[in-house]
């Protein structure tokens, strides 16, 4: 009996997302760019290490090696920095994992620099090559600081290298070519459009920036960006074949609100940690501070210590905050975990004192994962009398400033 | 200015060189040495997590803090997914932590940056045979001076092998 009503149903959605949505196909970049960077300690290197050079090196100099091992996509490569008398920097690196360095794997860092750019293997699809960039750094160390006052060996305390990639592409959509960039988790090699962190410049002025909502990860949905009046969401991008296709979807299917000044925010629904529902569209007419935080997260606790002196100010002239917790950011919880994480919040706010109204965490999880995209911790919006988005980084002073010119 | 600020303040001017925007699981790569071990029914084994936090971001040591109104950051943890029972023996322990007055939490706490290491070790209820790659869960939270990122979730594979049985001695 049911079959024929869901085989309508499953017509109907068809039909009214256009179940043949444009598409547009384009191309990864032939080569990755370096990401994210890591600044590894440097110490002595050991004999048994500076044994595997080709040659002896220059009398006098001074051999380090990084504490741990350099670390690529789950490769460890062994690395030697030899800091030469006269303060000639050579890096050492052995890139084919023959247990020793040739002479093919030396690179000298430049008199008036501290990088050298190289490529280590990578068997990854279309790509054969890893691109690495190795800085060398003479600044203090904490815990060389708590260790050893003296000055670093050859002058250098750490190596700064990146442990990952940046996966490029572009797609032509209309008249303009789009430029998409991948940043893949650590060990990941591939590009899961649901998973994988993605940016698209959709206004084409070259810069992929978050603020502006070109920037999401997924967290299992296939993020969808606004380009113009097209919504576009990443059906394929395939590092074996550099296929890249971008598909279009549905104005219904782009939740993000990217909270640049001006626009007015979209009214939600929360729950205080009493279980009281209430809208937002109840503070129209006040100033209001939506404060994400959490117990975990130390710099949000320092700002609302901030908060309090400006609330006991402003509250009576016109000034809400509301307290947007997040307790738990990661995997799914039961009704059980959320009561546990409201109890743990609400505990600490009784004790640290602070006045204003709070939403828990399972009444603004769609809120901060898929309308605003929170991630960065806190993130303090303030919104003017009308709803309307003033600021999505009012903290400390700016908070303080903001205030003084909307209620004098 | 305390020695310990100043320490901070140098740290600083270091992570300043590499100002990169990263989020979430991107800040922090996990690889298990060994990647395949030999674990017998009596015997807890040795594992070393190596990490990699990427500038400016820093995770917190397995040092479970709390401030006097419950607040506190989350230390790195690790819990493994297994078919056969394989579990954790024992606390983590991790590469020196660097120890930091944090002034949001009014505490101190303890922190890994740069290169670090996790060792936990793994045993198996008497009984199971069979080998099998295990999930090793890592749940951390990554900080910068100004903020946070949500804290997040790694999971690391690591194949257990099951010890050869012993002859029967005759």
């Amino acid at each position: 009996m049911w079959r024929p009503l869901l085989f309508g149903i499953a017509c109907w959605v068809g039909l009214s997302t256009g179940a043949s949505a444009a598409e547009f196909h384009g191309q990864l970049d032939p080569v990755v760019e370096p990401g994210t960077r890591v600044m590894a300690a440097v110490t002595p290197a050991s004999a048994e290490l500076s044994a595997r050079l080709p040659t002896p090196p220059p009398t006098g100099a001074i051999l380090l090696m990084p504490r741990q091992p350099v670390g690529i996509k789950g490769v460890n490569y062994r690395v030697i920095l030899v800091v030469a008398p006269d303060g000639t920097k050579t890096l050492w690196l052995d890139r084919d994992q023959d247990g020793r360095f040739s002479l093919a794997e030396a690179w000298s860092f430049p008199h008036d620099g501290r990088t050298v750019k190289l490529t280590v293997p990578w068997n990854n699809g279309r790509y054969r090559e890893f691109p690495l960039e190795v800085e060398w750094t003479d600044e203090a160390l904490p815990r060389r600081a708590a260790t050893d006052a003296g000055p670093p060996p050859g002058g250098v305390t750490a190596l700064i290298y990146n442990f990952n990639i940046v996966f490029g592409g572009r797609v032509p959509v209309d008249d303009h070519s789009i430029r998409l960039e991948f940043y893949p988790l650590p060990a990941a090699v591939t590009i899961d459009p649901a998973e994988t962190r993605t940016g698209l410049d959709a206004n084409g002025n070259g810069r992929i920036e978050n603020e502006l909502g070109e920037m999401d990860t997924g967290r299992g949905r296939v993020p969808v960006f606004r380009v113009g009046d097209r919504y576009l969401a990443v059906r394929v991008a395939d590092v074996a074949t550099g296929e890249l296709v971008l598909a279009e979807r549905s104005a219904a299917e782009y939740t993000r609100f990217a909270a640049l000044p001006g626009q007015e925010m979209p009214d939600f629904e929360f729950e205080d940690f009493a279980g009281v529902r209430h809208r937002l569209k109840e503070y129209r007419g006040r100033f209001v501070l939506l404060d994400f935080w959490g117990t975990w997260c130390g710099p949000c606790i320092e700002e609302m210590r901030k908060m309090d002196p400006l609330y006991a100010q402003y509250h009576d002239r016109g000034f809400e905050i509301i307290g947007m917790n997040m307790e738990r950011t990661a995997g799914k919880l039961t009704p059980a975990e959320y009561a546990a994480l409201n109890e743990r919040a609400r505990t600490f706010i009784a004790k640290a004192g602070h006045r204003w109204p709070q939403a828990a965490q399972e009444s603004i999880e769609r809120v901060a994962f898929d309308v605003l995209h929170v991630n960065s911790y806190p993130t303090c919006i303030l919104l003017g009398p009308e709803g309307k988005v003033i600021s999505r980084d009012a903290r400390g002073e700016t908070l303080a400033n903001l205030l003084q010119q909307g209620l004098p | 200015m305390t020695s310990l600020a100043r320490r901070w303040l140098g740290w600083g001017l270091a992570w300043s060189l590499v100002g990169l925007s990263t989020q979430a699981a991107e800040v922090l790569a996990i690889h298990a040495e060994p990647a395949v071990i030999r674990l017998a029914a009596d015997k807890p084994t040795k594992v070393r997590l190596q990490l990699d936090i990427a500038a400016p971001y820093h995770v917190y040591a397995p040092v479970a803090v709390l401030n006097e109104n419950g607040a506190g950051p989350m230390p790195i943890g690790v819990t493994v997914r297994s078919k056969t029972g394989v579990k954790l023996a024992g606390p983590l322990k991790s590469s020196p932590p660097q120890e930091r007055d944090d002034p949001g939490f009014g505490m101190k706490v303890y922190q890994l940056s740069g290169h670090a290491w996790i060792d936990l070790s793994l045993a198996r209820p008497t009984g199971a045979k069979e080998g099998e790659t295990v999930t090793l869960v890592v749940s951390y939270q990554a900080c910068d001076e100004e903020n946070c990122l949500p804290p997040g979730e790694i999971a690391v594979p690591l194949t257990v092998e099951p010890e050869p049985s012993r002859p029967l001695k005759l």
